[in-house]
């Protein structure tokens, strides 16, 4: 009884999302991760560390394309970081009823290592990206080399 | 009497051994006449087959949700009625050419052992049930890239269709 209270109140019900779009995917974070969202230059001129976000994810053949794009800033652990995107748009509450994880092929250790679940309305697919997971930038470049 | 009762013996004799043997007949015939499932599809102009106890269901083409960092013969993810399925593009996969103009292409929903993906197809032909023993081991000539997920061979309607192994699919995006 005691465990199962304990394990309840480790597992937040609902989360807030920040809905992003990159090189025309749809993704989202959990916004406990981001502390803040401005200019990509006014992200210079604070002088934090900036990452474009297909520098720290493998987009295979598409070429970085950013119409809109913002800087977010990133906490990660001890460390923070500017990560550019493209189109911030939303911030929605989702239930983690509503969460899936992704089909057991994409979640393959190693293969889209950075997203960890996926939110499907009626818009179409969010995935939902852990920065935290981001830490080895574009491991999966190599993954397309042993495609056969 | 006794010629008769070893004649009838015999007889009945001769009727078991006959019941036994048309048995014995029939044991062949349902061995002959087992059928199994299958989905037949085209990938190009060369005709496929999954056994159809590991195909779920036969979906239209609808939006594939591009994943980043998924290898490039997985295109993505669709929305199968509020599930999340991964999609195979199967020609990739094998590494035969892309078609240039799909006009009837499916995605078929195949389950093995757990694993679940959409497998994409240039049109699906037919499902139909064959006997097991029109299926005979693949040719040697086949291309290295495919023979290794082949489960066998058959001829429908004077086409030779390879039966493509959904396990051995899995198994090797997985390992």
């Amino acid at each position: 009884m005691i465990k199962r209270a304990l394990h309840e109140s480790h597992c937040p019900q609902m989360i807030r999302i920040l809905t992003f779009t990159v090189m025309g995917v749809k993704m989202g974070v959990d916004t406990e991760q981001i502390g803040g969202i401005w200019e990509v230059d006014e992200a210079r001129r604070l002088g934090t560390v900036i990452h474009y976000f297909h520098e720290k994810i493998f987009f295979r053949d598409r070429a970085a394309e950013y119409h809109a794009p913002k800087a977010m800033l990133v906490k990660d652990g001890d460390k923070e970081y500017s990560l550019v995107i493209d189109n911030p748009d939303d911030i929605i509450e989702v239930g983690i009823e509503s969460i899936q994880p992704l089909p057991s092929l994409i979640a393959l250790p190693g293969t889209a290592g950075a997203f960890w679940g996926a939110v499907a309305n009626d818009q179409g697919i969010v995935l939902l990206v852990d920065f935290s997971r981001m830490k080895n930038g574009c491991m999966n470049k190599e993954l397309d080399a042993q495609a056969i | 009497m006794a010629d008769d009762t070893a004649g009838n013996k015999n007889k009945s004799d001769l009727i078991l051994e006959e019941i036994m043997r048309r048995k014995e007949k029939e044991s062949v015939v349902d061995v002959e006449g087992k059928k199994v499932k299958v989905v037949i599809f085209s990938l190009l102009n060369d005709f496929y087959a999954f056994y159809g106890e590991y195909i779920k269901e036969i979906l239209p083409i609808m939006t594939i949700y591009y994943v980043p960092g998924t290898p490039e013969f997985i295109p993505g993810v669709i929305n199968v009625r509020g599930e999340i399925e991964s999609v195979i593009n199967i020609k990739m996969f094998l590494g035969l050419p892309e078609a240039t103009e799909v006009l009837n292409g499916r995605i078929a929903l195949a389950v093995q052992e757990g694993i679940r993906s959409g497998i994409l197809v240039d049109s699906i032909e037919d499902v139909i049930d064959i006997p097991a023993s029109s299926i005979v081991p693949a040719l040697d000539t086949l291309s290295k890239s495919i023979k290794d997920f082949v489960a066998g061979e058959f001829v429908h309607k004077d086409r030779l269709v390879t039966i493509l192994d959904v396990g051995k699919i899995f198994g090797k995006i997985t390992q």
